[in-house]
């Protein structure tokens, strides 16, 4: 940058400047409420499912107990992506410049970062419907309305009421088989579906939707069900069902859809991973002969899910 | 007659002009691709593929390869969408399969990752390459400083490799793609300051007329 793109900023008459990466307030960060953060030290990470045995059987008199085995499931790999973002200003903008915008903007660099790490987990959500978006390691999307299980159609024999959601033997949805809108029907069976998510062999696990996540565009309804003392949009009087089981929503602004809503379990129970490689780093140089001053911020990072548990979504109607 | 050698070295970059590091880009690799390291590479349909041998001001490169081809079941398979996370399963090969779950796979810890991309580097004229001589008609590949200076053209072995193609020394340009610059003094004949031993390496420097990046 010169001076020549900022001819304002050499004047001491103005006012006031209205620098938007200084002046206006950021978003609080979202996706480390969302997401298990953790370091790594390697140019990717891969995570192997492991399903664990069926349920015991009977051992009638004189027979032999049953043996089992464990079963290894599928590998999710993520690969580190490089983000970077640089500023490069002259000597003699630096010198001129009097507003102390240039001298401070890395913080805007900074920002870009932020910007971009807050999509990248987001996108896990934004692209979790496509069978080319966030992939788990049974290699269907995030949100499926046949997630295979490990265990195969034993697994949906003996899962407890697993066949009044999944439509077809051996898989278990976290997904609706027609994508709903968010109201009190779509969340109370999203709720349902979830209480009855088995694990890969059919046996119960204790998963219960914490978050109710969704696009500011939801968020009136989200407090319209959530917050109502009775059942909303009803005159009966009816208390409001939602309200004992503890569900809370969050807004999250960077979700692409309008109309998409989703359900995670407690963060210590679903596998929605950020790995970050490198957090935001900031480096500076100045070139020797032009004098200019070169300012970047470089972050690498990888998010995704090892796998649906836990998690429900709709990409709305 | 067909080549002196029927495997060439790959063509690395060896140096710049500027002295900057060499020019790269991450093209999306192209479907089935099963190239060698160090191949000419050209931008079709939006994706890397190998460039058509001989390489020449109609054949044109973008670049010389990185990576061997990955053999991805589509264009780009697995590359990054915009704030996304490399595509699933990220690495190649997979090995057996995942019992109840087509689609899954194993991915053996240590197999190379996969991004769908073929980082590239780039065939811009600040950037100086280092290939191996070789003769498509048997005759003379035995490089010298008589050479330096002139034109020549690209053209693969028998096993995929690329080579310089002395028989198509020329002292205009024409249609070839590339200038030779100098020669590996690794490879010169000991006690020779003139002479390479047969098929050595010389660097050259792709001209525009045969790069996508700044042809025409």
């Amino acid at each position: 940058m010169v001076r020549n793109q900022f001819f304002q900023a050499m004047s001491v008459d103005v006012a006031h400047n209205f620098i938007e990466f200084l002046d206006l307030r950021q978003r609080a960060v979202q996706f480390r409420a969302i997401f298990n953060v953790h370091p790594s030290k390697k140019a990717y990470e891969d995570a192997v499912h492991y399903a664990g045995f069926a349920p015991a059987q009977p051992k009638n008199e004189g027979e032999s107990v049953v043996y089992d085995n464990l079963i290894q499931g599928g590998t999710r790999r993520y690969v580190h992506q490089t983000y970077g973002l640089g500023v490069r200003l002259s000597y003699e903008l630096m010198q001129d410049d009097q507003t102390g915008m240039m001298e401070q903007s890395p913080k805007g660099l900074v920002q870009s970062h932020i910007f971009a790490q807050e999509m990248t987990g987001a996108n896990v959500f934004n692209l979790g419907f496509s069978s080319t978006g966030t992939l788990t390691d049974d290699g269907v999307s995030l949100f499926n309305n046949q997630h295979p299980l490990l265990g195969g159609v034993a697994a949906t024999n003996v899962a407890p009421g697993a066949s009044n959601f999944s439509t077809a033997a051996g898989t278990y949805p976290n997904r609706p088989q027609t994508d709903a809108d968010l109201s009190f029907t779509a969340l109370q069976f999203a709720t349902m579906t979830f209480q009855r998510m088995p694990n890969a062999r059919g046996l119960m696990v204790a998963v219960r939707p914490k978050q109710l996540r969704i696009p500011p565009e939801l968020e009136f309804i989200a407090i319209e069900l959530l917050g109502s003392a009775g059942k909303p949009y009803t005159s009966d009087n009816e208390v409001n069902a939602i309200l004992s089981t503890g569900l809370s929503y969050e807004v999250n602004s960077y979700f692409t859809s309008p109309s998409a809503w989703f359900l995670t379990g407690d963060k210590s129970e679903h596998r929605l991973m950020f790995f970050e490689r490198q957090p935001i780093y900031g480096d500076y140089d100045r070139d020797f002969d032009q004098q200019s001053l070169k300012f970047l911020a470089i972050s690498r990072y990888s998010a995704g899910a090892d796998t649906w548990i836990n998690t429900f979504g709709s990409l709305g109607p | 007659m067909p080549a002196n050698l029927s495997t060439h070295l790959p063509i690395i970059p060896v140096a710049t002009v500027s002295g900057n590091q060499e020019q790269m880009f991450n093209y999306l690799e192209g479907q089935s691709l099963t190239i060698n390291t160090g191949t000419p590479v050209v931008v079709s349909s939006g994706a890397v593929v190998a460039s058509t041998s001989p390489l020449s001001s109609t054949n044109l490169l973008v670049g010389i390869a990185a990576l061997p081809g990955h053999n991805l079941a589509s264009a780009g398979k697995g590359a990054s969408p915009l704030f996304g996370s490399v595509g699933f399963p990220g690495g190649s090969p997979t090995v057996g399969s995942v019992p109840n779950q087509p689609s899954a796979v194993n991915l053996p810890h240590g197999a190379p990752f996969v991004d769908g991309l073929m980082p590239t580097y780039q065939a811009v004229e600040d950037t100086i390459f280092e290939v191996q001589v070789d003769n498509s008609t048997g005759a003379s590949f035995t490089a010298s400083t008589a050479d330096i200076g002139k034109f020549a053209a690209l053209v693969t072995d028998a096993n995929n490799w690329w080579y310089l193609d002395r028989n198509t020394i020329a002292t205009t340009p024409g249609t070839l793609p590339c200038v030779i610059l100098s020669l590996n003094p690794q490879d010169l004949v000991s006690g020779s300051t003139t002479t390479q031993v047969p098929n050595g390496r010389v660097r050259v420097r792709f001209l525009p007329q045969a790069s996508q990046v700044v042809g025409p």
